[in-house]
């Protein structure tokens, strides 16, 4: 789990940071964008309006039309952002204005006063000036025309833009432009996040979840019906997996061949031989006592030691093949497992089976005496319980085997010994599921319980690895 | 394994992700807010508003105010929807109608006391002189109105004179140029030329019905830009008092050289109109009030005298809300 997690918010902190990074860089580039285009509209439109009014005003002045003029002025007064507009005479005396009020006064006695400067210079070689004041938002322009036929008389045309109004919407407007770009791209970003999610780390993550529970012995299912990649790298571990756990059944059932091989040699062998040697141990000790020796005490005692190596050896014989030579004892093994336990551990260990005539095959019932014994032994070293009861039967065609105890509460460790690893590799053998649970409700203890469907390979003594 | 927090997650984020994308797509691109654009004409009861502007109560970002010299082209400006707004008479905003235009009466500034006349030369002493003379009138103003009103009274069909369309701002030259015997003027131009050898033949204080001199806006400006026309309307009573009173030389010392007139034509100016607080206008304007009723009855003169050709749609177009919203 926390492989993906990673990967994911790390995607994700990348898309964002690299998101706002780019909407800052957008709204920057988007507010000096505009901004330039406002202001040399601005310029553009100064241009054209002064050009043009100068023009008609040259006109109006030689041939005296009044009427025009300020019918022209009112709608020059209608141009957006134009603060004040304008016409002088030679004597700089306003004969038009856009603001009635202004009319008759000097230049230098109306709010346009400061062009003085700037239209004596634009008069003087006949030329338009246009002054950008970008500190204060104002943009002036001095437009001359000849006012009568002498070349001396010199009016103009003055027009004064006021672009802060324009300027602070051309900033709204970045904003609202770098706004909608940032929406879309956290939207895009947010799909692309989501699109990797579905296609790439949600799959690993799948990858991840199924490794890791092959590790801890669950059985998990995969899904990879895609032929990516992801899915190629999917299915060649999940064949190496199975590869695995077929060599896992073959070491399994080799392991326990060489260990029923090497019970059997003790039991049919050395048990034999020891058992003869006791015997004649026996009968050496008879013999030396009624002829009076003093031997015959230890001859005694030789085949009282050769019964007990006799004893030790079958005990060892039963635990290396505990279901010995044929199938069918395993109800008897059982029983004697719980009593070894209750002996052991001075604990009562019962165990009730019902498997007459269930014709298991042997590699079956050793992979379930295997299993309890597992489950068992460990319930008595760990859980301190006062009953350990052992279930075992086969009813329709499914093997169902229970291990449980009144302890402590069972809590998984994920570290320490391998016990319950070989019991997952046995019932994974078997083709079962297992589980093990603190039992329900205030019974306390826990309890381990395993279910195989039986079919046909079940009843025979080769093992699934065979097949 | 599925984990349903990563669903839930995977769909918050599509969610929000949808989210976005709609915005990005609905976000208006144009923030832009336009000013108020008023057209206004030369009357002393105008001058309130530059006052105001002048004063910093009207500023440009919000409310611009356009002077236009001829009342036709107010009219115009208006009806092209250059402007949102206009100071125009009653019977303007009548024609304006007419083509089924949404328009809004929000404010009277004045009501005529005699602000119009029909003015005549020494060739044209009486109403009655007036056949067979030369009218200089510009068609498309009150001015219309009031010569029909004059002929009418004296029974002279518009017929029987020489209709010469002229703007006020060209008035005083023909006359003295003997292009026209008589000129159709309101104030400031029929106070200006007074000043030659001239005679008031007629004025709008001898009509039967009052010549009404209000605000009109247009209806997306009336729905849009409601703050504005507030800060117009606020503005335009500031002043107004001021003008009403003893002491006008504040007003005055804006509105001499826009007027054209010296302080006593301006006060003599001043006279001929009768300025409306804001008490009377809201009532004058609400529904089935006075304006409504002299609407009518100017309507039905202007169609029989063929000044309008058929009868304007019956929508409202009075209104008094903003004038009763407080300042």
């Amino acid at each position: 789990m926390i492989g993906p997690v990673k990967l994911n918010a790390r995607l994700l902190l990348l898309l964002l940071v690299f998101g706002l990074l780019l909407i800052g860089l957008n709204l920057l580039r988007n507010l000096s964008w505009i901004q330039e285009r406002r202001i040399a509209r601005f310029e553009s439109e100064m241009t054209d309006a002064g050009g043009r009014l100068s023009g008609m005003m040259q006109h109006y002045f030689r041939r005296g039309l009044v009427a025009p003029a300020e019918l022209e002025m009112s709608y020059v007064a209608l141009m957006p952002h134009l603060e004040l507009g304008i016409v002088c005479d030679a004597e700089h005396a306003v004969r038009f204005s856009t603001h009635l009020q202004w009319v008759g006064l000097a230049l230098s006695e109306t709010p346009l006063s400061s062009t003085a400067a700037l239209s004596v210079e634009a008069k003087s070689d006949m030329t338009p000036r246009v002054e950008l004041d970008q500190v204060g938002g104002v943009i002036t322009g001095v437009f001359p025309f000849y006012e009568h036929y002498h070349p001396q008389n010199r009016g103009m045309v003055v027009l004064c833009f006021d672009m802060n109004d324009a300027l602070r919407q051309a900033a709204h407007e970045a904003m609202s432009e770098s706004a909608a770009q940032a929406s879309g791209l956290l939207a895009l970003c947010m799909l692309l996040w989501l699109a990797l999610d579905i296609m790439v780390t949600r799959r690993v993550k799948e990858l991840a979840e199924y490794a890791l529970a092959m590790g801890s012995s669950d059985e998990q299912e995969t899904h990879f019906a895609k032929a990516d990649e992801l899915s190629i790298v999917a299915h060649s571990f999940d064949t190496a997996i199975k590869n695995l756990r077929t060599s896992e059944l073959r070491l399994l059932e080799a392991s326990e061949a060489e260990r029923r091989r090497i019970g059997a040699d003790l039991h049919d062998d050395v048990c034999q031989r020891m058992a003869a040697a006791q015997l004649k141990t026996g009968v050496l000790e008879s013999a030396l006592r009624r002829e009076g020796h003093a031997q015959s005490q230890l001859a005694a005692a030789v085949a009282d030691e050769l019964a007990k190596a006799a004893q030790v050896a079958r005990g060892f014989a039963r635990g290396l093949s505990p279901v010995l030579v044929q199938s069918g004892h395993l109800e008897d093994v059982l029983d004697e497992l719980a009593t070894t336990i209750s002996v052991s551990f001075a604990v009562r260990c019962e165990c009730m089976s019902r498997l007459e005539g269930s014709n298991l095959g042997l590699w079956v019932e050793t992979h379930v005496y295997r299993i309890v014994q597992e489950l068992a032994t460990n319930a008595a070293k760990h859980a301190r319980p006062t009953l350990i009861l052992i279930t075992v039967g086969v009813t329709n065609d499914q093997l169902k085997l229970r291990v449980e105890n009144d302890g402590i509460p069972f809590e998984r460790r994920r570290s320490g010994g391998i016990g319950l690893d070989l019991v997952a590799q046995r019932v994974r053998a078997l083709g079962g599921r297992w589980s093990i649970s603190s039992r329900e409700g205030d019974l306390g203890g826990c309890m381990a319980s395993c279910e195989v469907h039986l079919d046909a390979r079940h009843f025979t003594d080769a093992g699934p690895a065979a097949v | 394994m599925k984990s349903k927090t990563g669903n839930g997650m995977r769909k918050l984020v599509a969610g929000v992700a949808l989210g976005f994308a709609a915005l990005a797509l609905l976000m208006p691109r144009d923030v832009r807010v336009a000013p108020l654009v008023v057209a206004l004409g030369l009357r002393p009861s105008s001058e309130t508003l530059i006052v105001a502007r002048e004063r910093g109560l009207l500023p440009d970002q919000r409310v611009r105010l356009i002077d236009m010299t001829w009342p036709s082209t107010a009219m115009r400006a208006f009806g092209n929807q250059v402007v949102d707004a206009a100071v125009l008479s009653l019977d303007e905003v009548l024609r304006l109608r007419e083509p089924g235009r949404g328009v809004r009466v929000v404010m009277i500034l004045d009501v005529s006391n005699g602000a119009e006349a029909v003015i005549g030369s020494e060739r044209a002493t009486s109403l009655i002189a007036l056949r067979g003379k030369r009218v200089g009138v510009d068609l498309r103003s009150s001015g219309m109105l009031v010569l029909e009103s004059a002929l009418t009274s004296v029974g002279v069909q518009t017929s029987e004179v020489e209709l010469v369309p002229l703007s006020p701002s060209e008035s005083e030259a023909a006359m003295l140029d003997n292009q026209v015997d008589a000129v159709v003027l309101a104030e400031p131009w029929m106070t200006r030329i007074q000043r030659a050898n001239t005679k008031v033949l007629y004025d709008s204080s001898q009509m039967k019905m009052p010549l009404y001199r209000v605000l009109v806006v247009s209806e997306s400006a009336f729905v849009e830009k409601r703050k504005e026309l507030r800060m117009l309307i606020d503005a335009h009573f500031a002043v107004e008092r001021e003008l009403r009173s003893p002491d006008i030389s504040a007003v005055w010392s804006v509105a001499s050289r826009r007027e054209g007139l010296n302080l006593a034509e301006f006060q003599q100016s001043l006279s001929r109109i009768s300025l409306i607080d804001r008490d009377a206008n809201a009532k004058i304007l609400e529904p089935e009030g006075e304006l409504e009723s002299q609407s009518a009855a100017l309507e039905a003169f202007m169609l029989e005298r063929g000044l309008l050709k058929t009868k304007p749609a019956p929508t409202a177009w009075l209104d008094s809300s903003l004038l009763e919203e407080a300042p």
